[in-house]
């Protein structure tokens, strides 16, 4: 119940934002539109980045660490919140996405129709959130959000920076990708997936260590 | 003997200050006065009961059972409020409400709505466009609609005007009709415990210098005043602190019978309120004299 209600909280208190996400969507899946696994990741990493940074923000400013911990929810689940917060972050990206590849596919808006994604481009945009959290979220709960704002800034233009190299190189990555995996989809998904809840749950283990000892 | 709240020998060091051996006991159904400076250890005390912060040593038990390992089900139990409210500003007070709520297992909507109405809260309002009268209100609201039956407060009057300070007092007072309710109440402003206090806690750098019943606290002592060259080095032993004069002397005693016995109508005795033991305590702590 606890962590439930720690999630609505989240989305409560970032509902701007997440309306706003919809303008963010429409934006990068029409300017990537040739290259939907690219146009997907791009919009994947970039509202979860403004969303959880806007959560973090506000949880700084209002010092909500401390009502938080008077209300009778254990630490654990504070920082499990955080986590499963990309899960949610993914699945509305998905829905928005989706929702653009709907509209765009009875008639292109200024001649830029978005295409649909696969599972694995899904799973990798789900990997990619992951990664970004698995290493800005211990850094925050250790150094807290001032500090670690430059940090996420500087990991999100990086991210942009590598998604753009694929989108100038997409047969090379495509070419090494097989060649790292030359598997069938059920397999990448697996491995994707396995990957993606390993990082999230040593990152998990690091944050939960270092916020349990915190003072407030 | 079980007791609502019992810390035992808590320790806390940060750099520059530290909690030295807190011990507190308190017993259901009264409010009892956390005083002192700022900055002699209150807001930590409380921090270290609420498991905001980590102890170095000691332990804090919360209805016989260790706040550490029952946290949840303790938190359930305790009303909170803090001299700011901690809440998301850009939430209105049914929005910001709307969250606190599911957390609690016994949150009472009903009684929660009467305190709005109580209080004259407007709850659709942001936060960020109350008042600090009107935050700390809705601080009480929250505090009081989850039947808590242990009520911590850290400051609650600091920085309200004398009517809603009064106001509050009110609230407190009928809380603590309801037999199982026990509150817990620091402050630096002593006039709000002379009105509700039924003990008093007196804190100074980390230490607890003073704790009992108010009123034997009150009737124990006394305020003397006298001629200076009344004061000899045996004597100013009897008292907890000397302020001098170039005319005379004032004191605080435990002793007053004694001095009395042995003074007589030389020396003026009266009771003193709660600032002046205060100050007189603290003072003491310093250097032994005011």
């Amino acid at each position: 119940m606890g962590i439930i209600n720690l999630m609505k909280k989240d989305i409560l208190v970032c509902k701007k934002y997440y309306l706003f996400s919809i303008i963010y969507v429409i934006i990068f899946a029409g300017l990537f539109s040739e290259h939907g696994t690219i146009s997907f990741i791009m919009c994947a990493i970039g509202i979860h980045y403004v969303i959880s940074n806007t959560g973090m923000a506000f949880d700084d400013k209002y010092k909500a660490d401390i009502m938080m911990n008077i209300l009778p929810v254990s630490r654990k689940d504070i920082v499990l919140v955080r986590y499963l917060n990309v899960f949610i972050n993914v699945i509305y990206v998905t829905v928005l996405y989706y929702i653009a590849v709907f509209i765009t596919s009875f008639k292109p808006i200024l001649g830029v129709q978005i295409m649909p994604i696969d599972f694995i481009t899904f799973l990798t945009g789900l990997l990619s959130i992951c990664l970004f959290t698995g290493i800005e979220t211990p850094l925050y709960y250790k150094l807290g959000y001032q500090k670690t704002r430059f940090f996420g800034f500087i990991v999100y233009f990086s991210f942009f920076g590598v998604a753009s190299y694929l989108v100038n190189n997409i047969s090379i990555s495509e070419k090494t990708i097989n060649f790292m995996i030359n598997s069938s989809d059920l397999i990448k998904g697996i491995l994707l997936f396995l990957i993606t809840i390993l990082i999230s749950y040593v990152s998990y283990i690091i944050s939960t260590n270092i916020y349990r000892k915190k003072d407030f | 003997m079980s007791y609502v709240l019992e810390i035992n020998n808590l320790r806390k060091t940060y750099k520059g200050f530290s909690l030295k051996d807190i011990n507190i006991k308190l017993e259901q159904g009264y409010i009892t006065g956390f005083i002192g400076a700022n900055g002699a250890g209150k807001s930590t005390t409380i921090k270290s009961i609420l498991n905001l912060i980590n102890r170095d040593s000691g332990d804090v038990k919360i209805f016989n059972k260790d706040n550490k390992t029952n946290d949840k089900e303790l938190k359930n139990k305790i009303g909170v409020v803090l001299d700011e409210g901690y809440f998301y500003e850009e939430l209105t007070l049914k929005e910001m409400k709307n969250i606190i709520a599911p957390m609690y297992s016994n949150w009472d909507e009903n009684q929660f709505n009467n305190y709005i109405r109580r209080f004259n809260l407007p709850i659709d309002r942001k936060i960020s466009k109350l008042s600090k009268g009107m935050r700390m209100k809705y601080s009480i609201a929250i505090a009081l609609s989850h039947n808590a039956e242990l009520f911590i407060m850290d400051e609650p009057t600091s920085g309200l005007d004398p009517i809603v300070r009064e106001e509050l007092l009110e609230i407190l007072s009928d809380i603590i009709q309801e037999e199982n309710k026990t509150i817990f109440f620091s402050t630096h402003i002593t006039s709000d415990l002379d009105k509700i206090a039924d003990y008093l806690i007196i804190i100074n750098d980390g230490k607890i210098l003073l704790q009992g019943a108010k009123d034997e606290i009150i009737e124990g002592h006394r305020l003397v005043k006298g001629d200076k060259n009344l004061l000899t080095l045996e004597n100013r032993k009897d008292f907890v602190a000397i302020k001098e004069n170039s005319y005379g002397f004032e004191a605080l005693t435990k002793e007053a019978s004694k001095l009395s016995r042995t003074y007589g109508d030389k020396l003026v005795m009266e009771k003193p309120n709660i600032e002046e033991l205060m100050l007189y305590y603290i003072r003491s702590d310093k250097n032994g004299n005011y």
